[in-house]
């Protein structure tokens, strides 16, 4: 794609402006009168049966007008939906009911009670103190290996086990691939959980207008038409009489692509209580009960020759998904499982996961989702079978990588990587970080009793998601686009951006495409009553499907454009084109129309070709026929402290193919904040639960976010390998710093505590965990 | 959380002994109680007030004391709930004598729940160090003074 006016160009968001003035409109902005406050009563055991609700005090405290309980709504409103629970995917799956508000049972710390409606917040908040809950705690259930032992407690009682489902991936020869191996490189690998904490937490706020019924519902969601669908379900309303919207969402990273509790409950509160309701979720309950990422935990094994060359990779995993699903919790690890050969070319991999119910909650997409277990794993077994071999990780991936004149390539899971230059990403990573130069470095720092490590992490990820036919709800994406009279435009796609810039980088395709200034632009998103039906954004798809869709529906605008300037100038379609924001015969501008001149009169509608429609409008629905496959090259240097611990990060290095680059900007912002999440991953962060299904991590005292001291500044560089899937040739960037750089950073600490015979240290890596390791054994080059 | 210390308190066992099951001794030296009143044999009802960390509430719920051994050993169960979270504990009490005083060590188990577990978990050792050393204190002062 050329660089033309903006496209191509690090033009500043749009949206900042508003964003960093205190202007936007997050869901606890919008005050609507005569507005209900909901707080929301939430088990504090990990599993308990529940005996009588004693609701009494709170109804009769003074501004309270109604208290919720689960029997109340049980009959009204249907259970939490779950996407992906198809049993040919997932044989023998159990599909528990998972109810907006516990009935009978209560199965994680968090799950919502009862709810209170009251005149204040506050109010609301103290009526909870007055409700009476009959509790009579049972066992818990706090792993995947305590759901599955003998004598487990059972937390559905429909079944007679915690199993929650199986799922399997193969592909090539696994067995003969062992057989032939010199060595079986083998290795126990934990993914922690995680919590994604957004900056904004969820909110709902439901209003609902008896005289036309309709019932509408702001919030901070990232899939306003999903939510509409499953809410119009959920509540047994026709769906054209149910609107969504997502005003500004502060960030999801995932954990607000679904359909939640509170939703459905404030909508039925809003209709049986005749007024506004909102509720906004405190970040102690977000860590509670918004869903979390990864737990993954799996022995992997590598079949290697004692030159390197990787045969095969087996993977025995368990995922705690926790006590219910949420809309994608099954799907979220087959993620992993089709991503396990990674940017590398053998064929024989199998993937056999045991999901476990546990008293926790459930896990869902958190930035990467699926994919960031994935190169992890991979990602460390190279090392560890470098380590294992004596040879330099870095040729062992170069000795595996995907040949660049091999793609389109088909994986060993069946995936077709849709384009790539591996080498090439990793080339230009090497030489930005003197590779060879640190190797002395570190040898150096070593004598003196100092601990250096670097780390690679040579990625491939699923981006632009995805075909339908691959999507547990729909993979296309939507665009209407609109020419005013005055020649403005206005864009409406069914992605719901909470951060990701697009109604930048949306109208610099506008801009370029249809001749216009950025300013004539408008990008409208997030609400169900003014856009057409869309899948949302998650996925790292919003450009490469929804931009695609909207660049389609341009193209179609401006096919009628041109057939309208054609006919006013008396020429032919063929012979028009768009010259310095004019329509004109080639090499004329001077004698052109403009856009807002041929969008009068398409409104006039005297003067149009024959045959022409008048108005200037049109849209698309664009199904991409594959996901697309960014990829890069990531190096982390770190120094341990060997007297506390401590990692510190000095320098980070990051090469990353995304396809063709519309705004480098934001493509900067998105890798840097990804980087941030991988590394409070790798270093930091940690959802721990006791044994007895108490959170233990439950704030921002305990749960250790990364924090910008804890980063250098990130060396970015990058590749361009056009994706062949869309016309724009973008793959996605969202997630890429994610999955590159847990991997790197974990392979830069544990080469740094090589001398210690350090092979392989679960994550978080936390100083005391490291501090111990040295502590324990000795450096034997000293 | 295994909760386990040892303390003085300056009497001999059969005195500390009573003044550790005597519900008015304990209603006023345990740091925050309210409320402590006897429903049955050895079974107490209890209002306690308490902060760890930023979670401050009210509790309410029982104690129990059985199995009692005087003065050498008795078994102690508490279980208590607030709007901040539950706890939930049992534990042995064993009394020995050591020289003009007496020795109690105590070595049980502690569940707690709720926003205390969540929030101020950090601080739970620490803040059950704390209030215990705070009750032993006040029932070594209560054996000091005169009977």
């Amino acid at each position: 794609m050329p660089v033309s006016k903006t496209v191509g160009a690090r033009i500043k968001r749009r949206e900042d402006p508003r964003l960093i003035q205190g202007l936007a409109h997050y869901v606890d902005d919008i005050k609507l009168p005569n507005t209900l406050h909901v707080a929301i009563l939430r088990s504090p055991y990990s599993h308990a049966r529940i005996g009588a609700i004693d609701t009494d005090a709170a109804q009769n405290l003074p501004g309270v007008k109604a208290v919720v309980t689960g029997s109340d709504i049980k009959d009204t409103i249907g259970g939490i939906p779950c996407a992906a629970t198809d049993p040919e995917g997932f044989p023998g799956i159990k599909v528990p009911h998972h109810p907006v508000l516990a009935i009978d049972k209560a199965r994680f710390v968090g799950e919502p009670i009862a709810a209170v409606a009251a005149t204040s917040a506050y109010i609301a908040r103290d009526a909870l103190d007055l409700i009476e809950v009959d509790y009579d705690p049972l066992d818990a259930v706090n792993s995947a290996d305590a759901a599955f032992a003998d004598g487990a407690p059972v937390l559905h009682e429909d079944w007679d086990d915690n199993m929650a489902f199986t799922w399997q991936i193969a592909g090539g020869d696994i067995d003969a691939a062992f057989a032939e191996a010199d060595h079986i490189v083998s290795q126990r690998i934990e993914h922690q959980r995680l919590v994604p904490n957004p900056m904004e937490t969820r909110g709902v706020l439901a209003e609902y207008m008896r005289g036309k019924d309709q019932l509408t519902i702001w919030s901070s969601t990232q899939i306003p038409h999903l939510l509409r669908t499953q809410l119009s379900i959920m509540l047994d309303m026709a769906e054209n009489h149910v609107r969504v919207i997502a005003p500004e969402v502060g960030g999801g990273f995932g954990c607000k692509l679904n359909v939640y509790a509170e939703e459905a409950l404030l909508g039925h509160m809003a209709k049986t209580l005749g007024q506004p309701v909102k509720w906004i979720e405190g970040r102690r309950e977000n860590f509670l009960h918004t869903i979390h990422g990864r737990d993954q935990t799996g022995v992997v094994e590598l079949a290697v020759k004692n030159d390197g060359a990787i045969l095969g990779l087996k993977y025995a995993v368990t995922a705690d998904v926790g006590a219910y699903y949420q809309l994608l919790t099954p799907a979220i690890p087959t993620l992993t499982g089709l991503m396990l050969c990674g940017s590398y070319t053998f064929q024989n991999v199998q993937m056999d996961l045991k999901a476990a119910f546990t008293n926790k909650m459930a896990t869902d997409a958190y930035r990467g989702a699926g994919r960031p277990e994935a190169t992890y794993l991979i990602e460390r077994m190279i090392d560890i079978a470098a380590h294992d071999l004596g040879l330099d990780p870095l040729d062992v991936r170069r000795k595996n990588f995907i040949g660049t004149d091999a793609f389109p390539h088909e994986t060993g899971t069946a995936l077709a990587y849709d384009s790539g230059d591996y080498t090439a990403a990793l080339d230009r990573a090497v030489e930005m970080a003197d590779y060879d130069a640190l190797r002395w470095q570190q040898a150096e720092l070593r004598d003196q009793g100092r601990y250096l490590g670097i780390g690679f992490s040579t990625y491939v990820e699923i981006c632009g998601m995805g075909p339908s036919a691959a999507m547990p709800a729909g993979g296309w994406e939507s665009s209407t686009v609109r020419v005013d009279p005055t020649g403005k435009v206005t864009v409406l796609t069914g992605v719901s951006p909470h951060g990701q810039g697009q109604e930048t980088t949306f109208a610099q395709l506008v801009a370029d495409g249809l001749g216009v200034g950025l300013a004539d632009i408008r990008i409208i998103h997030g609400d169900t009553d003014a856009v057409q039906y869309g899948i949302g954004t998650f996925g790292s798809r919003a450009t490469a499907v929804g931009g695609t869709a909207m660049v389609h529906a341009m193209g179609k605008i401006k096919d009628k454009v041109i057939k309208i300037a054609a006919h006013l100038m008396e020429s032919n379609p063929q012979d028009i084109v768009l010259e310095d924001d004019k329509y004109c015969v080639q090499g004329a501008p001077e004698s052109g129309l403009t856009l807002a001149e041929i969008a009068q009169v398409a409104h006039v509608g005297v003067g149009l070709p024959p045959e022409t429609e008048p108005g200037l409008a049109e849209s698309h629905f664009f199904e991409p026929p594959n996901f697309t496959y960014p990829f890069g090259t990531h190096i982390a240097v770190v120094e341990v402290d060997a007297d506390t611990g401590e990692v510190e990060l000095q320098r980070y290095i990051a090469v990353d193919d995304c396809g063709n680059i519309i705004n480098p900007l934001i493509v900067e912002g998105q890798v840097h904040g990804g980087i941030a999440q991988g590394v409070g991953q790798a270093l930091y962060e940690e959802a721990i639960y006791d044994e007895s299904g108490q959170m233990l991590t439950g704030s921002f005292m305990d749960y250790a976010l990364p924090k910008a001291h804890n980063f250098p500044r990130f060396e970015l560089g990058n590749t361009v390998t056009p994706s062949p899937v869309n016309p724009m040739g973008v793959k996605g960037v969202g997630e890429a710093g994610t999955i590159g750089s847990t991997p790197a950073i974990a392979n830069a600490v544990i080469d740094a505590l090589k001398p210690f015979g350090v092979r392989h240290i679960d994550l978080p890596l936390r100083p005391e965990k490291l501090w111990k390791l040295m502590q324990e054994r000795n450096d034997d080059s000293l | 959380m295994k909760f386990t210390g040892t303390h003085s308190v300056g009497a001999i066992p059969d005195r500390a002994f009573d003044l550790l099951t005597d519900p008015e001794v304990l209603a006023r030296c345990m740091p925050g109680c309210e409320t402590l009143e006897q429903v049955g044999d050895g079974v107490y009802t209890i209002g306690v007030s308490a902060g760890i960390g930023p979670i401050r509430g009210k509790y309410a719920g029982r104690v129990v004391l059985s199995d009692l051994h005087p003065p050498e050993r008795y078994t102690m169960s508490v279980d208590i709930k607030g709007t901040t979270g539950f706890v939930k504990g049992q534990g042995g009490v064993a009394l020995t004598s050591e020289g003009e005083g007496t020795q109690v060590t105590f070595d049980g188990d502690v569940q707690i729940g709720g926003p205390l577990a969540a929030v101020g978990q950090r601080l739970h050792a620490s803040a059950a160090r704390l209030m215990t050393r705070q009750l032993f204190s006040a029932i070594d002062a209560e054996a000091r003074a005169a009977p």
